[in-house]
């Protein structure tokens, strides 16, 4: 809203909204999926914004992960393999006033989409991206994906898988224009709500890999983690995530760690054990895409009658050259 | 001696051993005869302002960058270097005679000029620069309208930044209105009428089809409402306003800049109305938009909507008011003027231009200082490209700035280059730069910055002064620069003080930052000056000046004191760094009394079944073995509901198939459970 007293007048009245106020259907996700526990964190993220469901937006590729957009009451694109990142950034670049967000898994992201991956790292447009990175494709019944763990059995590696897994922050943390690196685990609701929260702040493309167990398909992948909570590394900083008192009487394991600091970062983003959770890399300064390239330009019938003819004129014939 | 005494006493000049001031200039000056040959922050380039970078650059910043992307490293790229350095001095020699342009104009002039001397070798570098030359920008010395081109020049930077986002949603919200209008168009009779449909189709194929027959087969009602006549109305009404603006890029558009306070202000307040009825039609615009627009509710609220109504963020985003006063203003009557004009909600940038730091009026941004909620900024001449994204900000600043600055009078300032005098009246803390900026935070330490004027940490700067004595022989003092050294570039304060006639005493006097520091002895303060020969001389200051010199050092101290209260606040407030990557000891807080209110419980101590809510991953587990006895908070996270609502059973079942083991079953309350003995065996593991 331009005008203060709009704001003012489409509040009166109204009651706040509710986490029901953004659910909508019953999650098709196995009981005990980390999916839920993603969803739920997103949509507390939406009413303790109170976000308008009408100027929100989720979009998704292809996968468990994907299906998100069905359980959310807001807009939402369940797209094609790989492809939900072109999708919002298109969406971005058209209507740069809408809230973006992005549910895309391990396959969908890191392989079938990796090119378009890298690509909106580079174009840093205002997005918040959730990789949820379960290590398996589970929607197709167990096949390996990039961050499968070597000698996982699955129906296409029978024998084991046999390449090393991919591992998504180092990957990021090498992009030109990255702005925004955090990793997550899905079952610490307070640090998955305050990480995605820290990224919808952030202004540019947010990328958050969300450590995310499959109980049907790679069950007790993480129970070691889950157990012992020292093998989980609390990254903390102001710039970042600053767990709670509580959290951190279980989570002992901690460090400081300033995001803005690369280098840093990308030591970080290699460590397996203990999984480092928190902010990993934060620079607010890096240009967004939709701005440098003036997103939102207004579409006069007249601009779209002229865009239209100048397109149509590359297949016209026109009788007067030919005759 | 006595004569000396009764000069600085009296100021009068008696005898032989005093003469005139004329002609003379502060010693430290020695070395600046002519600033077209140094590279300093003038001229500077007014650059059109594009993608956001900085729209005021010097002139050589400009070069230098140039000559870095053109010219080799090393020998290779010396003549070029040489050949476009040449040219820069030229235009600044240029411009220092009064030549006005763009940096291409005098690009081209000096280019020309030079050639004849370079031959073929110097042209075909200057064209090669001046291809690679892809900015230009009208050229700006430090001359007597600086501060005024200066500043309108950021002014309307700000101001455009701000109209063209203005306009782009004015037109967007009347575009959308007309597009609301048009498809009820589309929807009623008169567009389903077989002409119109006819229109609609392009002239090729218009004979292809039975309009007639589209136009009976469309007649059926779709089941869209049209729009109310009122609402129709309302929205033409609401389109006619937008289009009608003034305020943004409007085809008659409104007068910002103004040269009188009192001006500006009446402009203002004839605007409010306007402004109320463009506030009103984008509001009712982004509400029919939304299609919350209810008469009931609005209508009477619109219709009482004028200027007084209007919210401070709304104002803000109307232009702001441009003031250039020049120095006539610094009398009594304009001094309150310029004070009413930043106290009232008027959104005026008022610049005012000094060209005596001697004068009453000069120390205004102070006084405007304790007005509290109007952004000062107060700067020399000759630091206006050091505090230009201070200046920047005094005019995004939401409210009325004062910007005052200091440039030297012509005629007035012993023919020197009014670059010097202004430096001069920074170096001397006659003038020293500083901004408040009310947005910056609650308090002073917040609000108030000094600019980074010399030697912040001494009274008065101080340099190394060399000379040769009678027996020329090197002798070095270090010397303190004061007001009373910048007397001597200013003739109206010549009769203030008396040069010593070579060969009188000087075994009473005392430099006169030294004097006024010592109690009083009966000696005279003096400063060392040079006349056009470079020959040292030393000047007597006489009282008035000296109590002046003393005041302005006070009122510096004062300043400085604000600033340092600032480096305390943030010094006090700021955390100790932390190296990357150090453990953090959470075990020491951890163990720690938590704070009241903070407290969480661990375990009950009953034998009460229960859920660490705070940990659920809401995976529907539980909720799946016993909806009535578990259900979800408001963060959607799980509890037990009611625990009397299933057996003991769902209770370890839940814990079992929970994942993230929260579920604590407690103690079961039906002793008589079929199988209790089993499962209390398998609740042993969720104790």
């Amino acid at each position: 809203m331009t005008m203060n007293v709009t704001q003012c007048l489409l509040q009166s009245g109204d009651a706040p909204r509710e986490i029901s106020d953004y659910q909508v259907g019953v999650p098709r996700w196995c009981n005990g999926c980390g999916d839920n526990a993603i969803l739920t964190a997103m949509q507390r993220l939406c009413r303790d914004n109170d976000l308008a469901p009408e100027r929100t937006v989720f979009v998704s590729g292809i996968g468990c992960s994907s299906r998100l957009p069905h359980y959310m009451n807001t807009y939402g694109f369940h797209g094609l393999h790989g492809r939900s990142l072109p999708i919002a950034e298109g969406v971005k670049m058209s209507r740069p006033d809408l809230k973006v967000f992005v549910s895309t898994g391990d396959g969908d992201c890191l392989s079938i989409g990796a090119a378009h991956w890298i690509h909106a790292l580079r174009y840093n447009m205002d997005l918040t991206v959730l990789l949820h990175d379960n290590r398996i494709y589970g929607l197709t019944k167990k096949q390996a994906s990039p961050t499968s763990p070597i000698g996982t059995k699955s129906n296409t590696t029978p024998k084991g898988s046999y390449l090393a897994a991919l591992n998504p922050l180092s990957v990021t943390l090498g992009v030109a224009n990255v702005s925004f690196v955090a990793q997550v685990v899905d079952w610490i609701p307070e640090l998955l709500y305050e990480v995605i929260a820290a990224g919808y702040r952030h202004k540019g493309l947010s990328f958050i890999r969300i450590i995310q167990r499959c109980p049907e398909f790679m069950p007790g992948l993480f129970d070691p983690w889950m157990q012992d909570p020292q093998r989980t590394l609390l990254l903390r900083h102001p710039n970042g995530v600053v767990p709670s008192a509580e959290l951190s009487r279980t989570y002992r394991n901690q460090v400081d760690h300033d995001p803005r600091d690369i280098d840093a970062a990308r030591r970080i983003a290699s460590s397996e054990d203990p999984i480092p959770v928190g902010v990993l890399y934060w620079d607010p300064d890096v240009p967004c895409y939709e701005d440098t390239r003036h997103a939102g330009a207004l579409r006069r019938p007249e601009d779209v009658r002229r865009g239209l003819e100048a397109e149509l004129d590359k297949f016209t014939i026109r009788p007067e050259a030919h005759g | 001696m006595e004569e000396q005494i009764f000069f600085h006493r009296t100021g009068a000049r008696t005898g032989t051993a005093l003469g005139p001031v004329a002609g003379l200039r502060p010693a430290l000056f020695a070395h600046f005869d002519d600033l077209a040959k140094l590279r300093y922050d003038y001229p500077l380039v007014l650059l059109a302002a594009d993608g956001g970078e900085p729209a005021i650059r010097p002139l050589s910043g400009i070069v230098d960058e140039l000559l870095h992307e053109i010219a080799a490293q090393g020998i290779a790229g010396e003549r070029l270097r040489r050949n476009v350095l040449r040219i820069e001095r030229t235009i600044r020699t240029r411009l220092a005679s009064g030549e006005r342009g763009t940096l291409g104009q005098l690009w081209s002039i000096a280019s020309d000029e030079l050639e004849p001397l370079g031959g073929e070798p110097f042209a075909q570098d200057a064209s090669q620069a001046r291809g690679a030359l892809r900015r230009d920008g009208v050229l700006l010395g430090c001359d007597a309208d600086v501060a005024s081109r200066f500043s309108t020049h950021v002014w309307r930077a700000v101001q455009e930044r701000k109209a063209g986002a203005m306009r782009r949603t004015i037109d967007t919200l009347a575009l959308r209105l007309a597009d609301l209008v048009r498809a009820d168009f589309l929807r009623s009779g008169a567009g389903r009428h077989a002409a119109t449909l006819r229109a609609g189709v392009g002239t090729r194929h218009q004979d292809d089809f039975d309009f007639a027959l589209m136009a009976t087969l469309l007649s059926a009602p779709s089941g869209g409402s049209a729009l109310s006549e009122s609402r129709r109305r309302r929205i033409e009404a609401t389109v006619g306003a937008l289009q009608a603006q003034r305020f943004f890029e409007a085809e008659v558009p409104f007068v910002f800049a103004f040269d009188r306070v009192e001006d500006a202000l009446a402009a203002y307040r004839d605007r409010l109305r306007p402004m109320a009825d463009l506030v009103r039609a984008i509001a009712v615009a982004e509400l029919e938009l939304r299609g919350a627009y209810d008469e009931a509710k609005h209508d009477e609220y619109f219709a009482q909507l004028d200027g007084r109504g209007l919210a401070p963020e709304d104002r803000a985003l109307f232009p702001d008011y441009l003031v250039r006063l020049g120095p006539g203003a610094t009398g009594a009557d304009g001094r309150a003027r310029i004070i009413e004009g930043l106290t009232t909600e008027a959104p005026l940038k008022i610049l005012f231009v000094t060209d005596d730091v001697f004068g009453r009026g000069a120390q205004l941004a102070t006084t405007a200082m304790g007005l509290g909620e109007a952004f000062v900024l107060q700067s020399s001449a000759a630091w206006l490209y050091r505090a230009a994204d201070r200046v920047r900000a005094a005019f995004e600043f939401r409210g009325p700035a004062l910007i005052s600055v200091f440039v030297p009078a012509r005629g007035t300032d012993a023919a020197l280059p009014s670059y010097l005098v202004a430096a001069a009246a920074t170096e001397s803390r006659a003038f020293p730069t500083f901004s408040y900026d009310p947005s910056a935070g609650a308090d002073w330490a917040h609000r108030f910055a000094l600019g980074d004027d010399p030697q912040p940490e001494r009274t008065w700067p101080e340099h190394d002064l060399a000379y040769a004595d009678p027996a020329m022989q090197r002798v070095g003092a270090r010397v303190a620069f004061t007001l009373a050294d910048l007397a001597l570039c200013d003739t109206r304060q010549s009769d203030d003080l008396a040069r010593i006639a070579n060969g009188s005493g000087t075994e009473h006097l005392r430099p006169v930052a030294a004097w006024l520091e010592a109690p009083p002895d009966g000696t005279v303060p003096f400063v060392y000056a040079v006349d056009a020969d470079a020959a040292l001389h030393r000047v007597i200051v006489d009282l008035p000046l000296a109590q002046r010199t003393r005041r302005c050092a006070e009122a510096w101290r004062r300043l400085r004191e604000l600033d340092e209260l600032k480096r305390e606040r943030i010094a006090a407030a700021a955390p100790a760094s932390a190296p990357s990557l150090v453990p953090v000891a959470v075990a020491a807080a951890s163990e720690a009394a938590p704070a009241a209110g903070e407290a969480t419980p661990d375990a009950p101590a009953s034998d009460e079944p229960y859920i660490e809510t705070p940990r659920c991953t809401t995976c529907n587990e539980c909720t799946g073995v016993n909806p009535r006895m578990f259900a979800y908070n408001e963060n959607k996270q799980a509890f037990i509901k009611d625990p009397s609502a299933g057996t003991f059973k769902d209770l370890v079942d839940a814990a079992e198939s929970c994942q993230v083991a929260i579920i604590h079953p407690g103690k079961p309350r039906d002793l008589n459970e079929p199988g209790l003995e089993d499962l209390l065996k398998r609740a042993e593991a969720f104790r």
